[in-house]
């Protein structure tokens, strides 16, 4: 039997869905069964991460700790090699702390995890988990249990291609679009939805498992591309056929999510628990800000030289920063970041700053950020500038980027090699907001209430008490407790429990691949057992 | 205890046969000479994928950046030979 059903909507933001559950004039109510959700359950806004971002924020939901304890900051990790970085995709292996998945699994609970990021490699689970962010060439062998995928292919017209991530179209996410190209991509997020329903529907029919979670991110990928149609504070200017037939697709898109929310809920059933929640929340973002050209006019970084071969082009036209390593000194390594890696240099001669440089060049390097203002009108472009220390602590705050950034308008940074360094975007585009939503319903469930603003790490703390389980009494996230009926909560209190498992790979060296002699003689073993060994 | 070249040869053969066995390739079949990206139409985030499947299977990360980065760049193709010989000499320390 299901006790708990979690929806994952990323990017999901009330200023979205109160308007589209709201009945307008000529269009009704788009999202029925959500507008009945929302009136005989709960809300709250959920606070995310620092950099409110996919990556730490969905790791913080799966885990209920921060970033600076769990490691993940950003969807590409990068190491200084000195003479160079190397970028690279984080995966499974960086998350540093237990999963719900995980914590679900060990305690005898049945869990099915679908879509969301950063599960591939998959790690054990007593339920079965298809990723998400993984291209389909790759979906077959990062999905568990591996006859899994057979029973995916049972769903009539199930196809990996329309399901899985893909690569190329996802990297036009903050790029600008033609209109053909706009009408494309809320298509395309309409198809994979549906494919994703799909197998969340068989998977909760056919094994009912006590957790069923699953993550729909068309959401954040149409709002990044059409937040024009669908944001109350400029949709109604929009008096063109094109822009009102792209507003009538954007809202297909959400009825058909509507739906799939209601079967889900169906079918989990009158005495589930179901909760909602977003990785953080949604909002216009007017200029572009090119980080990297204005940390090249203050001479901090310096341009590579590109030739004109292939490669240099592909290099060039990559998400991470393509610059001389040699005379660079600060950097933001990616457009998502939102952040500035200062690199010191691990010995003499190497690049970078030396040590005892640290603070006063980052904060020659923090005045001057402050200093990047509008030229019109004396206003800061970034509106707050943290130290990392400032927002992250644990055992990964060493990993996070020594500066980070929000931007007036709540911006992605560009870092292009385009001057100026700050520009009025075309038309508006959608930005992430750090405010997202987090919404509760079902049986035990209080209705019709408005709850204090909770934290992207409270959800893991809520969705196990959702499942009866002990809370381990390392979260940094709470259980909603305020979400709950009085008579929910004296007839099964909250209880903290045992500290998480490290579910993490053997401790291993990101910048070298070295590891301890304990953890190589281990290895050596295994190896020896694989037949490896002589 | 050394690990053997063959062995090792024998293994990346076998995983990368079980990767590509749905992308539709016309290839022959996969030996030390075959090119990720020329012949199994390898894009950036499937090696991204093949050398986690690697140190999965190994047990292990392998320092990657060393074969994938030469002189500052990343390099335009590899061919399974000289992962083969790459991942040998990381196991063998």
């Amino acid at each position: 039997m299901t006790r708990t059903l979690f929806i994952g909507l990323d990017g999901a933001t009330f200023t979205v869905l109160d308007n589209i559950t709201s009945d307008l004039p000529e269009i009704g109510v788009t999202m029925p069964f959500l507008k009945q959700f929302m009136e005989t359950g709960v809300r709250a806004k959920l606070r995310s991460t620092p950099n409110p971002l996919t990556p730490p924020a969905w790791v913080s939901i799966m885990t209920g700790r921060t970033p600076g304890s769990h490691g993940v900051y950003d969807f590409v990790r990068y190491e200084d090699k000195g003479q160079d970085v190397y970028f690279t995709l984080y995966d499974s292996r960086d998350i540093r702390t237990e999963t719900i998945w995980s914590m679900a699994s060990r305690q005898n609970r049945t869990a099915v995890a679908l879509n969301f990021p950063f599960t591939a490699p998959p790690r054990p689970i007593s339920g079965s988990l298809v990723p998400g962010f993984v291209p389909w060439k790759h979906l077959r062998r990062n999905t568990t249990p591996p006859e899994l995928y057979d029973r995916l292919k049972e769903i009539p017209d199930f196809d990996p291609k329309e399901l899985a991530w893909d690569f190329e179209k996802e990297n036009q996410t903050l790029t600008y679009m033609s209109t053909d190209d706009l009408e494309n991509w809320v298509k395309y997020h309409i198809i994979r939805e549906e494919q994703w329903f799909r197998v969340a529907e068989k998977l909760l029919t056919e094994d009912s498992p006590d957790l069923m979670a699953v993550l729909f991110d068309g959401t954040d990928k149409l709002q990044h591309q059409v937040w024009e149609f669908l944001d109350p504070g400029i949709y109604p200017t929009h008096n063109t056929p094109w822009q009102q037939q792209m507003r009538k697709s954007c809202l297909e898109y959400f009825r058909r999510l509507d739906g799939y929310i209601q079967r889900l809920v169906e079918i989990a059933g009158p005495d589930a628990q179901v909760f909602m929640a977003s990785d953080h929340g949604f909002t216009a973002t007017t200029e572009v800000v090119r980080i990297n050209a204005f940390l090249h006019e203050k001479g901090y970084l310096t341009w590579r030289k590109v030739d004109n071969s292939e490669a240099e082009k592909r290099r060039e036209a990559s998400n991470f920063a393509n610059l001389d390593w040699e005379e660079t000194l600060a950097y933001c390594p990616t457009p998502s970041s939102n952040g500035i890696a200062i690199r010191v240099a691990k010995k003499p001669g190497e690049p970078g700053i030396k040590p005892e440089e640290y603070e006063s060049f980052r904060e020659k390097l923090i005045q001057d950020l402050e200093n990047f203002k509008d030229e019109n009108t004396g206003e800061r472009i970034i509106q707050a500038i943290y130290k990392r220390e400032d927002v992250y602590s644990g055992d990964a705050l060493l990993e996070a980027p020594d500066l980070t950034l929000v931007l007036r308008d709540y911006g992605f940074v560009s870092i292009n090699n385009v001057l100026p360094p700050v520009e009025p975007r075309k038309s508006p585009q959608g930005t992430h907001h750090p405010d997202g939503i987090f919404l509760a319903g079902g049986k035990g469930i209080k209705s019709g209430f408005e709850a204090e603003r909770h934290n992207v790490a409270d959800v893991p703390a809520t969705l196990l008490y959702s499942l009866g389980l002990e809370i381990p009494s390392n979260l940094e996230g709470l259980v909603a407790k305020s979400f709950f009926t009085d008579e929910c909560l004296e007839s099964k209190p909250v209880v903290t429990g045992a500290t998480t498992a490290s579910d993490r790979a053997p401790e291993v060296d990101n910048q070298s691949g070295n590891i301890t002699e304990d953890e190589k003689d281990k290895i050596l073993a295994q190896l020896q057992m694989l037949g490896y060994l002589e | 205890m050394q690990v053997t070249e063959t062995n090792i040869h024998s293994t990346i053969i076998n995983i990368l046969q079980d990767m590509t066995q749905e992308w539709e390739l016309e290839l022959d079949g996969i030996t030390g000479n075959t090119k990720l990206v020329e012949d199994l139409s390898f894009a950036s985030v499937d090696i991204i994928h093949l050398v986690v499947t690697l140190e999965e299977h190994f047990k292990q990360k392998l320092g990657f950046d060393q074969l994938l980065m030469r002189g500052g760049r990343y390099v335009d193709d590899l061919s399974v030979g000289e992962i083969v010989t790459f991942v040998t000499q990381k196991l063998n320390g």
